[in-house]
């Protein structure tokens, strides 16, 4: 690059973009801390490939195919030692999950799940999701056995999966009106 | 199976999943699952993306960029402080030319860079007369002696020697590439090289010491009982089969260049990492076909800012047909149980071969 810097416009629209573009890989590589570093190098690729963009295109789907070649490449590196979807799921998975569109209402209704969640799920949700504890150590802090404490983040995603997808609809209508 | 009933296994699938607590067989049946139909796709990446809103939603991320400013993405990650630093110090200091290292010399285009593609080495003189003289070291080299041949198999781990062998079987049949690693031809030697698929922009606040990429390593593997932990990422394999003249006097030099680093780590000491070559003939399944085993290590820092350079070589034993050249990581003590916890990187690595002069080596 001839320009050392990138455009006020760009960096708002890759901003914007961050919460998509997360679920995005998470997506395709279900692991925080992997699906977290590949939204750094896919960063760092949009950034580096920022007058390759045409402005008049879709900003979205530009960014989403080149986190997409870095999911891949991430896999094709670490695939040695992990679990990994195979390509052709990973493919089929990345053509789906283009749709990010409800994001924002998406996140609106899980903050009303998430609070009416029961005080017992709540504490070990705490833990899991905003303390990032593990599995073992969330099997300290709170004297259960790992297969329980496994099965009641089971019960919290599930709980909370099915929630959000009752509320959204009202959800929808409001924002429509 | 009611489509109920597979929608409540794939999210406890995946929930195992998201736990890393899966087995490769629940992982085998999750993937099953998801080819089944669109409908079981559509649970699992709605499940996914409620997990992504979940940790989004928990650690607070605000949407806001500095007004004004041209120059400067904030990124607004605020619990991946310790990897985004890396952007942050790209954007601030103006770190967008992703240029090849600068050039000090004739001897730069002689030098193996990752970055740089095989058909851009040209010309290059193997053996007797070359003039290029590789860039001054005030170290020098050490040179192993074929004396101290050793048995010494290496512990590179289940897939070491499975990879050795394969590496070879693609050299003998001069297969262009595969997933793998690549095959290139410089001068009368031919290499199996897995540079590329090993190299990364960057990764955990870890910057490469020059060009644009760096290589990063496997995880280790903790041995609890021993307390260590280790790795071994084969880096290339050359194919010395047409220097076979010169490999029967015994005298060809190889020496090799890399600068290691660590990503941040909890615990006290840094990483031993290696550098090793390991001389073959035959198949290359070591043991029969092993000829020699030889490492040098350095003992590197905790600081994930500076890179630690190591340079080792070896006088090849008569009959060597193959040269693997592998950089190794290994802790021990307290600290190993630790060791998953970093990750470990090598940069600019640089192989040279001589045949006759020591001091006249050849880089490729």
């Amino acid at each position: 690059m001839s320009e050392d810097y990138i455009s006020f416009e760009f960096s708002q629209k890759l901003v914007r973009l961050q919460r998509a573009l997360y679920s995005y890989i998470l997506c395709l590589l279900p692991n925080r801390t992997e699906a977290e570093d590949v939204l750094q190098e896919t960063n760092l690729v949009l950034c580096r490939k920022f007058e390759e963009y045409d402005e008049a295109g879709n900003f979205q789907a530009w960014a989403f195919q080149i986190a997409r070649y870095q999911v891949m490449a991430h896999m094709t590196k670490a695939r040695r030692s992990k679990i990994y979807f195979s390509n052709e799921m990973t493919e089929s998975l990345a053509d789906e999950a283009t749709d990010q569109a409800q994001l924002k209402l998406s996140q609106k209704a899980l903050q009303i799940c998430y609070d009416e969640l029961p005080a017992h799920m709540k504490d070990m949700a705490k833990l899991r999701f905003k303390e990032e504890a593990s599995l073992k150590e969330i099997c300290q802090k709170m004297g259960r056995p790992i297969g329980s404490v496994s099965a009641t983040l089971h019960r919290i995603r599930k709980n909370l999966l099915q929630c959000v997808r009752q509320k959204l609809p009202a959800l929808e209508l409001e924002a429509e009106n | 199976m009611h489509p109920s009933q597979n929608s409540d296994e794939i999210i406890l699938l995946a929930s195992k999943v998201l736990d890393e607590i899966i087995t490769t067989e629940e992982f085998t049946r999750l993937e099953f699952l998801l080819n089944v139909s669109s409908s079981n796709r559509k649970v699992y990446l709605d499940l996914m993306q409620l997990e992504s809103l979940i940790h989004w939603e928990q650690e607070g991320a605000p949407e806001q960029i500095k007004e004004n400013s041209n120059k400067i993405i904030p990124f607004p990650f605020l619990p991946w402080v310790s990897s985004m630093a890396a952007v942050l110090v790209a954007l601030l200091a103006g770190w967008w030319n992703f240029s090849h290292p600068s050039s000090t010399g004739p001897s730069n285009d002689m030098v193996f860079n990752p970055t740089i593609a095989s058909e851009e080495i040209v010309g290059t003189e193997i053996l007797g007369s070359a003039s290029y003289v590789k860039a001054s070291s005030s170290t020098p080299i050490p040179t192993h002696s074929p004396d101290l041949l050793s048995t010494y198999k290496p512990d590179g781990g289940p897939f070491y020697m499975e990879e050795v062998i394969a590496g070879i079987e693609m050299l003998k049949k001069r297969e262009a590439a595969s997933e793998f690693g690549q095959i290139e031809k410089v001068g009368p030697i031919h290499r199996l090289s897995r540079m590329a698929r090993l190299s990364i922009p960057t990764e955990h606040g870890v910057l490469p010491t020059s060009g644009s990429e760096m290589v990063a390593m496997g995880q280790l593997t903790v041995d609890v009982e021993a307390q260590t932990a280790s790795t071994m990422e084969m880096i290339q394999i050359l194919d010395l089969r047409d220097m076979a003249t010169n490999m029967a006097t015994g005298e060809v030099y190889l020496n090799v260049e890399a600068q290691f680093n660590q990503s941040f780590s909890v615990s006290q000491e840094g990483a031993e990492f290696a550098l090793a070559f390991h001389a073959l003939k035959g198949e290359g399944r070591s043991g029969e076909d092993g000829l020699g085993y030889w490492e040098s290590t350095l003992q590197c820092d905790i600081d994930p800012k500076t890179w630690e350079p190591l340079i080792s070589g070896v006088n090849l034993p008569s009959g060597t047909e193959f040269v693997v050249v592998s950089v190794n990581v290994r802790k021990s003590g307290p600290d190993a149980l630790l060791a998953n916890a970093s990750h470990y990187y090598t940069d600019d690595i640089t192989v040279s071969l001589n045949a006759g002069n020591p001091s006249d080596p050849v880089s490729f």
